[in-house]
């Protein structure tokens, strides 16, 4: 009996630390600039993108193809961002379907539009600005999830490439393919990213990216917590994340996490809510450099 | 003279009567008029200054007349029956003028413009001789700390009553006054009890005495000519004798925040005496969001200025645009000196154009020699046109450079005397931008040589990909070697080592 009560201690204490770190990130992000990361994740950002070896619905799919299924049939997922201090916007559009209990398909259209882009030249030695320009990013993507075991999950995702810069175009397709190995209290996943990335641009150049490769596992010691790590290898550059996500209650969840890359390490942190088949998420991160930002995001069933 | 008015309502207006090849005046033979009726009439005497007159002993003086009629006619008739008189060759109306002004705010002690335009940066243009800029305005608050000791002081003249310098004008020792020619509403007082002068002075020569506000050339002499009443009401006929006034007594720059959408000969007559006897003129382009110039800025030789909104680079709303526009700066939320030893913000073209005279004030007082025309080019050639209005916008450096002098003012120093709390570095640019080479470049400018630190190159998702270090000199150039990134919008930064200054931007490749 007072073992459980040790226990109902700890908990009380974990959900007043939650609560307080909630507040604390409600108060940082007021009247705190908008910097528009990466991203179109919002939970997925909370936990610093250590989402290779975490079944994390829709938007696990960015990372890791075989990990955006869970509950997500006849989902629509919409993530938004807005940045009025850079004239950034990203957006994540998205829906699930499930064939049977073993295909999975999903569509996702992760875009971010940028205006106000001073256009520059050097005339007689001056910079000197003479125009303003725009860039609109998308890569809609097409994932089939199947599982091939009651414990083995693999994914593909196809990628259309398409960018505008001004007045020259880019486009250009690319796959993502992964696997997810799932064993009660723990997790782990495999992705393989960028796999033939070719993009052609208008301008005759043409970009190659190298592949980037993603190992990470989630461990869920008690119901209500979860440990998730992850880390990218790409060349020679190497990107950890960790993160450390609780449930505070069936409704909300909060989500703390570090993305160490190198000398500009980001902290993240979120909490999403529950409601029926809605599911809303706020992210908030800081970047030692260029600054603090804050995502909105939205699922729901239809 | 007198004549006949019909049952329609009547109405006055003062009329500007030049007179014919006859060389008799109209007043001097008057012919009786229908259905007009001359009120009040006056002669005005209109001096020609003529560099080798004294030699010529020739008097090259003209006069003009200027009547105030009743009439039920239109105004047009009106002259077109006046100049069927034998006397007159051209009968125009005396239009009333208009100051270029938005709404006035309350105080405030911050001058945006001059960081903003980084306009502080002419005070490296050092001063060699002064420069007396006339603003024809509604006069100049004359005991305001910030300016009584930058009013042009006539030194062939005393106060005695007497016209001691013989220019036509008794006690003009600080400037003159006309705001009613035909109503004997002239003086050698040309204090404001509008404001809108004040605030021009304080743009252009505010002094740099620890006080309130500093000017883009503090040293100017400032020739204070009121041609507007308190209520912002003056005439073309008392503007264009303020203008020849003005360079009779020797002044480089004349500043007109004012205009009318119709001209008249005489102002025009008085535009090219001034630009005859090597004087800049620069005029506001108007307040009335058209796509039309409003006179004198119209006229050919006559720099036109008009309000841009520094950071969208488009004109402010309320900026007319057209032919005649030649250069626009910031013109929103100026802050200057106010009337009653007071400051105050004010928005439109009036304020973009005393930024412009004070720009010129300080290129003449650095390189005196000059034509007017040539200040004109250099200022022209050192402002690049940007879009989207492909509007004409100062560069303070490429203007610097066209002087061979390198631009390094502290910003702290100069308004502040020294005490230093604002950023250390400025105009960070990545140019080109889009980059079409395998090297960005980002340059800046720093207040101070020698410091440390670096810029940085992130991708969208805020990973870094590209870092370099600098140590400052007043211009900096750093070349990062981009071969390995592929297109796309990236994030910059550079930063100041133990500062806690960061400056943020976007750039492109696009190979």
């Amino acid at each position: 009996m007072g073992y459980f009560l040790v226990l109902k201690k700890i908990k009380d204490k974990l959900n007043n630390i939650f609560i307080l770190l909630l507040l604390v990130i409600i108060l940082l992000s007021i009247d705190s600039s908008v910097y528009a990361g990466d991203i179109r994740l919002v939970k997925g950002y909370a936990s610093a993108y250590a989402v290779t070896g975490k079944e994390n619905g829709l938007e696990g799919g960015i990372k890791n193809p075989a990990t955006g299924i869970k509950n997500m049939h006849r989902k629509v997922l919409v993530n938004l961002n807005q940045s009025y201090a850079m004239g950034i916007y990203h957006g994540l559009l998205g829906f699930g379907y499930k064939n049977n209990d073993t295909l999975f398909m999903s569509v996702l259209l992760p875009f971010t539009t940028i205006g106000n882009m001073d256009k520059n030249e050097v005339i007689d030695g001056i910079p000197t600005t003479t125009g303003q320009y725009a860039s609109l990013n998308t890569n809609p993507q097409v994932s089939v999830a199947t599982r091939i075991h009651d414990r083995i999950l693999i994914g593909s995702s196809v990628i259309g490439l398409y960018d505008r810069i001004s007045d020259a175009v880019g486009k250009g397709i690319s796959v993502d393919t992964g696997v997810l190995l799932t064993g009660g209290m723990l997790n782990i996943g495999v992705s393989v990213q960028n796999i033939g990335y070719r993009k052609y641009w208008s301008t005759g150049k043409r970009d190659k990216k190298p592949v980037q490769v993603n190992t990470g596992v989630s461990i869920r010691p008690i119901r209500n917590l979860e440990f998730l790590s992850d880390m990218s290898i790409i060349k020679e550059k190497m990107i950890k994340n960790i993160a450390l996500t609780y449930d505070l209650s069936s409704y909300i969840n909060l989500t703390v996490g570090i993305r160490d890359v190198g000398m500009s390490n980001q902290f993240r942190a979120g909490s999403s809510m529950n409601i029926n088949s809605l599911n809303m998420h706020y992210s908030y991160g800081h970047h030692v450099a260029l600054g603090d930002s804050h995502k909105l995001g939205m699922t729901v069933g239809i | 003279m007198l004549s006949i008015s019909n049952s329609l309502i009547a109405a006055t207006y003062d009329i500007i009567l030049h007179k014919s090849d006859s060389g008799i005046q109209f007043l001097a033979n008057p012919t009786p008029l229908t259905d007009i009726t001359i009120l009040k009439q006056k002669t005005v005497t209109i001096k020609k200054k003529q560099r080798l007159n004294f030699l010529l002993s020739k008097n090259n003086d003209e006069t003009l007349d200027i009547i105030r009629v009743e009439s039920s006619l239109d105004l047009k008739v009106i002259c077109e029956q006046l100049e069927t008189l034998p006397y007159v060759s051209v009968a125009e109306p005396n239009y009333a003028l208009e100051l270029y002004q938005e709404t006035l705010d309350p105080l405030s002690f911050k001058q945006h413009y001059l960081i903003e335009d980084d306009l502080f940066q002419l005070w490296s243009l050092q001063s060699k001789r002064d420069v007396v800029i006339a603003i024809i305005d509604t006069g100049v608050n004359l005991n305001h700390d910030d300016l009584k000791d930058a009013i042009y002081k006539n030194e062939g003249e005393l106060i005695n009553g007497k016209d001691d310098d013989g220019n036509g004008y008794i006690d003009d020792i600080a400037g003159y006054q006309w705001l009613d020619w035909l109503g004997n509403k002239i003086s050698s007082y040309p204090e404001d009890d509008h404001g809108h002068g004040t605030h021009m002075a304080g743009i252009i020569a505010g002094l740099s005495n620890q006080k309130g506000i500093v000017g883009i050339h503090p040293g100017a002499k400032i020739l204070p000519l009121k041609v507007f009443n308190q209520f912002g009401i003056g005439y073309q006929l008392e503007a264009a004798l303020a203008i020849r006034y003005a360079v009779d007594q020797g002044a480089s720059i004349i500043n007109c925040s004012w205009g009318f959408i119709f001209k008249t000969k005489v102002l025009e007559d008085a535009i090219e005496y001034a630009l005859a006897n090597d004087v800049i003129v620069v005029a506001a382009v108007g307040n009335d969001a058209m796509k039309k110039v409003m006179y004198p800025a119209r006229f050919k030789s006559v720099i036109g200025v008009g309000s841009i909104e520094k950071g969208t680079k488009q004109l402010e709303s309320f900026s007319n645009q057209g032919y005649g526009l030649d250069v626009a700066i910031s013109g929103k939320d100026v802050f200057s000196t106010s009337l009653n030893n007071g400051y105050a913000h004010l928005s439109g073209t009036s304020t973009s154009t005393a930024i412009i005279s004070g720009i010129l004030g300080r290129m003449v007082s650095y390189y005196p020699n000059l034509t007017a025309e040539s200040y004109q080019s250099i200022l022209m050639q050192s402002s690049p046109k940007v879009l989207p209005d492909n509007i004409r916008v100062p560069n303070v450096y490429a203007l610097l450079e066209e002087f061979n002098v390198k631009a390094g003012v502290d910003a702290n120093l100069a308004f502040y005397g020294g005490s230093s709390t604002s950023q250390k570095i400025s105009n960070v640019m990545v140019a080109p931008n889009p980059i079409r080479s395998n090297q960005a470049v980002i340059y800046f400018s720093a207040q101070e040589d020698g410091l440390g630190g670096y810029v940085t190159f992130y991708n969208l998702e805020g990973v870094l990909q590209k870092k370099k270090d600098f140590i400052t000199q007043s211009l900096n150039s750093i070349t990062l070697n981009i071969a390995d990134m592929v297109n796309g919008t990236y994030l910059y930064t550079v930063t100041l080592n133990g500062l806690n200054e960061v400056h943020k931007g976007k750039c492109s490749i696009l190979r």
